[in-house]
C-alpha cells in the first residue's frame, strides 16, 4: 500500500487558501497520509483601513472599498485576509504618520504576521485534532525569524520540520529546509550557494536510506525547468519583450547539487510560484505545486510513494 | 519568492492623485521581492502580431471571402461596419476576459476558465477545437507569407523591370497559377520550417526576432496607410492597370461585380442591413476569423498587473482599437481610394467565386500592389510594405504556436493528453512535443491544401482543402471557443463564486455573458448553421460540406471526443482520480 503525500506551498498569508488547505486535511479529501506544506507562510503588505466619519475606507488592488459598521468591517478584513495582505485600522493621520516612519511599518508588518501565524497554527490544531494525517511545514526565506516562536509553540498541531531530518508515516524520512540561495531581494533566510549547499548536505548525511526519504527544501533545483521566474533588469523590473515577460532559472544550484549527490525519491519545493510542475533529476521527482493562493487558489500534489518508488503524481487544486 | 502579487502591489502603491487625496496608501515590506509592472504597452505590442496577420496589405480582398453581397453605406463598407459592430461586441468578450484572467492568470487562457467553471470535458473541447482552429489560421497564412512574396516580386517587377520579378507569379504555383501542389507545398514547408526555427529559438532571441519584425510591420501598416493616399491616385492607378494586366480595367472589374451581384447598389438602409439574416452574419463570421487572435492577446490581462481595471481595460481595449481601426478605417479608407467596386471584384476573382473578368495580375488585391499600379516611380516603398506585408502572417504563426503550446502545457498537467505532451524541453524552456505536434498538424493540413488526396467523403469535389474551406473549416472549429466565455461569465457566479469574490466587474459578469453571447449565437445560427439546412436542402449536402470544410470540423469534434475518452480511460487505469483535479475545497 503507497503513502499518499499531499504537498501544497508559498500560501503567503492568503487566508483563504490556508483554510482550504486545513479543511482538505481535515475531510480527507484526498486520502493522504502525510501534508507537507514547503514554505513562505507570510505576506508583504498591509492595507490601512481608515476610520472616517462613523466609517471605514480603503483601497484595495485598485478599488476603492467601503465599510459602513463593524459587519461590513469584518468582511472587508476578509477579504483582505483572503489575498493575502494584512488589514489595520487606522486614523488618516497615523497612516500618514506611519508612511513615513519605516522602522514603525516594519513592526507593525512583523507583528500582524506572527499574529496570522499564530492563528492559522491555532485553527489547524483545533480543526486537524481528530485527524490522523500529520502535517509537516517549514517557513520560506521570505518569511521572518520572528514567526518561528509561533511555528514552534507547544501544543500547536501542525510540526514544524525546518532544519530537520523526521521519520514520517510510511517508512519514510522527511529532510527540511526553508533556506534559499541568495535573490535580489534579500530576503530573512538566505545565503550564498556554499553555505546552502554546507546546510543541506550536513541535513542529508543524517538521512537513514535517501531512497525512502523526502527532501523538502523551499527553493527548487537550478535550471529544472521548476525554477522559472520573470528576468529582472538593474531596476529590478522584468524584462520584456515583444509584450512578453522574459524567463529564466533562479533556482538554487546547491539544490541541484544534493539532488543530484542524494537521490532522494521526492524532492519537494516552492518560491517560484509560477513554475508550478513536476520534473526527474536523475532517479529524484522533482516537484513544484506553484501557488495562487493571493488568487484564492490552493494548487497541489499528490505523491503516492510505494516501495519502489513513486508511483503517482497527480496535480490538484482546490 | 511572490511575483505577481508584488507586481499588484507596488502599482497599487501608486495609483491615480485623486486616489491618493482620499485614500491610504498600501505599506508593502522592504524586502517583498516586488517586481514592478509590466507595462501595457508591451502587451499590445504582443495583440498587434498575434491579430492582424496577412491584413497589413490584404484586408481589401476579405471583403469577398464571405461570398456575399458587398456593400458601403456612409464611410464604411460591410465590411468595415462589421468590423465596428464585432469590435463593439468584442468589448463585452474582452470585459468578462479582463475579470477572469484577474482571479485566474494562467497560462491556457479558456481551458482553465472553462473546466474549472463549467466541466473538464468543455474545457478540453472549446481549447482542442480553439487549437485546431488557429493551427487552420497558421495553414490559411502560410500559403498568403508566399502570395505576398511574389506580390512583392512583382511589384520590384512592375517598377524596375526584369523577367525574374515579372515572372514572380509562377513563383511557387503548379499550372493552374494556384500555390497548391508539389511546388507549393515545398514552398509551403519552407515557410513553416522558417516557423519552426523560430519557434524553438531560445526565449530571448524568439522575442528579439518577433519584435523586430513585429516593429517592421508596424511601421509598413503607418507607411501604407499615410504614403499609399498622400502618393497615389485613383486615375492614375485606373490608368495603368489595363497596361498592366492585359486589359482588365477598374471599370470592367466593377461591370463585372455590378452584373454578377458582388457588389450592392441600393436597397435597404443600414439599420435593415445589419439586422437581416442572410448576408452579413456571414460578413460578421469573417470578422470573427480575423479577430481570432484577441483572445490571446486577452490572456495576457492576467499579466498585466497594479490596478487591476485600468491596466486590463488599456490593454484589451487598446487592442481591439486597433483591430477595428485595421479593418475598418484603414481598409475602407485604401480601397475606396483605388475603388471600392473593384476591389470587391477582384477579391472575389481571388478566392474563385468568379471567374470574369480574371484575376488582375494574376494576384489579390493587396494594397501596396495597387499603389504601385498607381505609382511606379515609389516601388522601392511599395516593396518594402508589402515585404511587411510577407513577415506579418509569418510572424503571426510563432505567435500562435506559443500560445497554443502553454495551452497544450496547461492540457498535460491536467492528464487532458500524455504527461509527453506536455513536457517542457530543458534546453529550449518550452514544450518542444507539443510545439512539434502543432508544427506536424499545420503540415498535414497544407498537404490537403496542396494536393487532391482527401478521401471522397470528406471532399467529394475536389479532394482538397482551399483557401475558403479552410477559413470555414476555422469558423466552425471556433464555434465553443466564442460561446462558452458567455456562459462561462453568466454562470461562474453560482458554479465557482470563491474564485471571483474580489474579480473586476464582479456584479456585472452574468450581463456581460449574457449582452456577449448574443452576438456569436446570431452568427453561428445565420451564418453556419442556416446555411448548413440550406444546404443539406438544396440536393448537393456532401458538396456543400465538404466545400466548407464543415465534415472536417465534424471530424475534429469527433476526435476531440475520442481523446477525451480515451484519456479518461488511461488516467483511471493509472489510478489518477481526475475529479480531484477539480475538487472545490470549502474555505470555512
Amino acid at each position: 500500500m503507497a503513502t499518499r503525500i499531499y504537498i501544497a506551498s508559498d500560501l503567503h498569508a492568503a487566508e483563504k487558501a490556508w483554510r482550504k488547505f486545513v479543511n482538505a486535511i481535515k475531510a480527507n479529501v484526498y486520502k493522504a497520509d502525510v501534508a507537507l506544506l514547503a514554505g513562505d507562510l507570510t505576506g508583504k503588505a498591509i492595507v490601512p483601513i481608515i476610520e472616517r466619519g462613523g466609517g471605514y475606507e480603503t483601497e484595495l488592488l485598485g478599488v476603492h472599498r467601503k465599510a459602513k459598521d463593524a459587519e461590513e468591517l469584518a468582511v472587508l478584513e476578509r477579504d483582505i485576509a483572503d489575498i493575502g495582505f494584512y488589514s489595520f485600522v487606522t486614523t488618516d493621520a497615523e497612516a500618514e504618520r506611519l508612511a513615513g516612519d519605516e522602522p514603525a511599518r516594519d513592526e507593525l508588518l512583523e507583528r500582524l504576521m506572527t499574529e496570522r501565524v499564530h492563528a492559522w497554527m491555532a485553527l489547524a490544531t483545533e480543526r486537524l485534532a481528530d485527524s490522523s494525517t500529520p502535517l509537516y511545514l517549514i517557513p520560506g526565506n521570505d518569511d521572518e525569524f520572528t514567526i518561528d516562536e509561533a511555528l514552534n509553540q507547544p501544543g500547536y498541531g501542525p510540526i514544524n520540520g525546518d532544519g530537520e531530518v523526521l521519520d514520517i508515516p510510511g517508512d519514510l524520512q522527511l529532510l527540511s529546509s526553508g533556506w534559499s540561495n541568495n535573490t535580489p531581494w534579500a530576503t530573512p533566510r538566505e545565503e550564498t550557494e556554499e553555505q546552502l549547499f554546507a546546510r543541506l548536505d550536513a541535513l542529508a548525511a543524517q538521512v537513514r536510506d535517501p531512497r525512502r526519504a523526502i527532501f523538502m527544501i523551499h527553493v527548487p533545483p537550478h535550471d529544472s525547468g521548476l525554477d522559472e521566474a520573470p528576468l529582472l533588469d538593474e531596476n529590478l523590473r522584468p524584462t520584456i519583450s515583444a509584450g512578453d515577460v522574459l524567463r529564466g532559472p533562479v533556482g538554487s544550484t546547491a539544490v541541484r547539487q544534493i539532488i543530484e549527490k542524494y537521490q532522494p525519491v521526492l524532492s519537494v519545493h516552492g518560491h517560484i510560484h509560477e513554475s508550478g510542475g513536476e520534473r526527474k533529476i536523475g532517479d529524484t521527482l522533482a516537484i513544484n505545486p506553484g501557488s495562487e493562493a493571493n488568487h484564492g487558489i490552493l494548487r497541489g500534489y499528490l505523491i503516492d510513494i510505494g516501495k519502489k518508488g513513486v508511483e503517482l503524481a497527480q496535480r490538484v487544486e482546490g | 519568492m511572490l511575483r505577481r502579487g508584488r507586481q499588484a502591489v507596488a502599482d497599487n502603491v501608486g495609483g491615480s492623485a485623486a486616489e491618493q487625496s482620499t485614500t491610504p496608501k498600501l505599506f508593502v515590506r522592504q524586502s517583498s521581492g516586488l517586481v514592478r509592472n509590466v507595462s501595457v504597452t508591451n502587451a499590445l505590442f504582443f495583440n498587434v502580431a498575434a491579430f492582424v496577420g496577412v491584413g497589413l496589405t490584404l484586408y481589401p480582398a476579405f471583403y469577398s471571402l464571405a461570398d456575399v453581397s458587398m456593400w458601403k453605406i456612409g464611410p464604411f463598407s460591410a465590411y468595415g461596419w462589421a468590423a465596428i459592430i464585432t469590435g463593439l461586441f468584442c468589448v463585452l468578450l474582452a470585459l468578462i476576459f479582463s475579470s477572469l484572467t484577474s482571479v485566474m492568470p494562467r497560462s491556457g487562457g479558456d481551458y482553465v476558465f472553462t473546466s474549472r467553471i463549467l466541466h473538464p470535458f468543455l474545457g478540453w473541447m472549446e481549447s482542442w477545437t480553439l487549437v485546431i482552429a488557429s493551427i487552420l489560421i497558421i495553414a490559411f497564412e502560410v500559403p498568403l507569407v508566399l502570395r505576398n512574396l511574389q506580390i512583392t516580386a512583382r511589384i520590384i517587377g512592375i517598377g524596375a523591370g526584369g523577367s525574374f520579378f515579372t515572372g514572380a507569379n509562377s513563383w511557387f504555383t503548379d499550372a493552374t497559377g494556384q500555390i497548391t501542389g508539389m511546388p507549393g507545398f515545398i514552398a509551403c514547408l519552407v515557410v513553416l520550417l522558417g516557423i519552426g526555427v523560430i519557434c524553438v529559438l531560445p526565449t530571448r532571441s524568439f522575442h528579439r526576432v518577433v519584435t523586430v519584425l513585429a516593429g517592421f510591420g508596424v511601421a509598413c501598416f503607418i507607411a501604407m496607410f499615410v504614403f499609399g493616399l498622400l502618393f497615389t491616385h485613383k486615375a492614375s492607378f485606373d490608368a495603368n492597370l489595363p497596361k498592366l494586366d492585359g486589359g482588365i480595367s477598374a471599370a470592367k472589374l466593377v461591370a463585372a461585380g455590378k452584373s454578377q451581384a458582388l457588389i450592392s447598389t441600393g436597397g435597404p438602409g443600414l439599420i435593415s442591413r445589419i439586422f437581416e439574416t442572410g448576408a452579413f452574419p456571414l460578413i460578421l463570421s469573417v470578422l470573427l476569423f480575423q479577430y481570432i487572435g484577441f483572445q490571446y492577446s486577452a490572456y495576457i490581462a492576467g499579466e498585466v498587473r497594479g490596478n487591476v481595471r485600468r491596466g486590463v481595460l488599456i490593454a484589451l481595449l487598446g487592442a481591439l482599437t486597433i483591430g477595428v481601426l485595421a479593418n475598418s478605417v484603414y481598409t475602407d479608407v485604401i480601397s475606396s481610394h483605388f475603388g471600392f467596386g473593384a476591389n470587391v471584384t477582384w477579391g472575389s476573382n481571388y478566392w474563385g467565386f468568379v471567374t470574369k473578368p480574371g484575376l488582375p495580375l494574376g494576384q489579390p488585391d493587396s494594397m501596396p500592389l495597387m499603389a504601385a499600379v498607381a505609382n511606379h516611380s515609389l516601388w522601392p516603398l511599395w516593396a518594402l510594405i508589402s515585404l511587411g506585408g510577407t513577415v506579418f502572417p509569418f510572424l503571426l504563426c510563432p505567435v500562435y504556436i506559443n500560445f497554443l503550446s502553454r495551452m497544450q502545457l496547461a492540457w498535460s498537467l491536467d492528464r487532458q493528453v500524455p504527461e509527453w505532451f506536455g513536457r517542457v524541453n530543458e534546453r529550449l524552456r518550452a514544450p518542444l512535443n507539443a510545439i512539434i505536434a502543432t508544427l506536424v498538424l499545420g503540415g498535414l493540413f497544407l498537404f490537403f491544401q496542396s494536393f487532391k488526396d482527401l478521401p471522397t467523403i470528406l471532399a467529394t469535389s475536389d479532394h482538397k482543402l482551399n483557401l475558403v474551406s479552410t477559413a470555414f473549416f476555422s469558423i466552425a472549429m471556433a464555434l465553443l471557443s466564442w460561446v462558452l466565455p458567455g456562459v462561462n461569465a453568466m454562470l461562474v457566479k453560482f458554479r465557482r463564486p470563491d474564485l471571483i469574490r474580489n474579480a473586476p466587474f464582479k456584479r456585472a459578469l452574468p450581463w456581460l455573458g449574457l449582452g456577449w453571447i448574443i452576438f456569436p449565437l446570431w452568427i453561428y445560427i445565420f451564418a453556419v448553421i442556416k446555411p448548413i439546412v440550406n444546404g443539406l436542402k438544396g440536393g448537393n449536402a456532401l458538396t456543400y460540406l465538404e466545400g466548407q470544410g464543415l465534415i472536417d470540423a465534424i471530424l475534429f469534434y469527433l476526435i476531440g471526443l475520442a481523446i477525451y475518452l480515451v484519456m479518461k480511460y488511461r488516467s483511471r487505469s493509472a489510478g489518477v482520480d481526475a475529479k480531484m483535479l477539480f475538487t472545490e475545497l470549502p474555505p470555512d
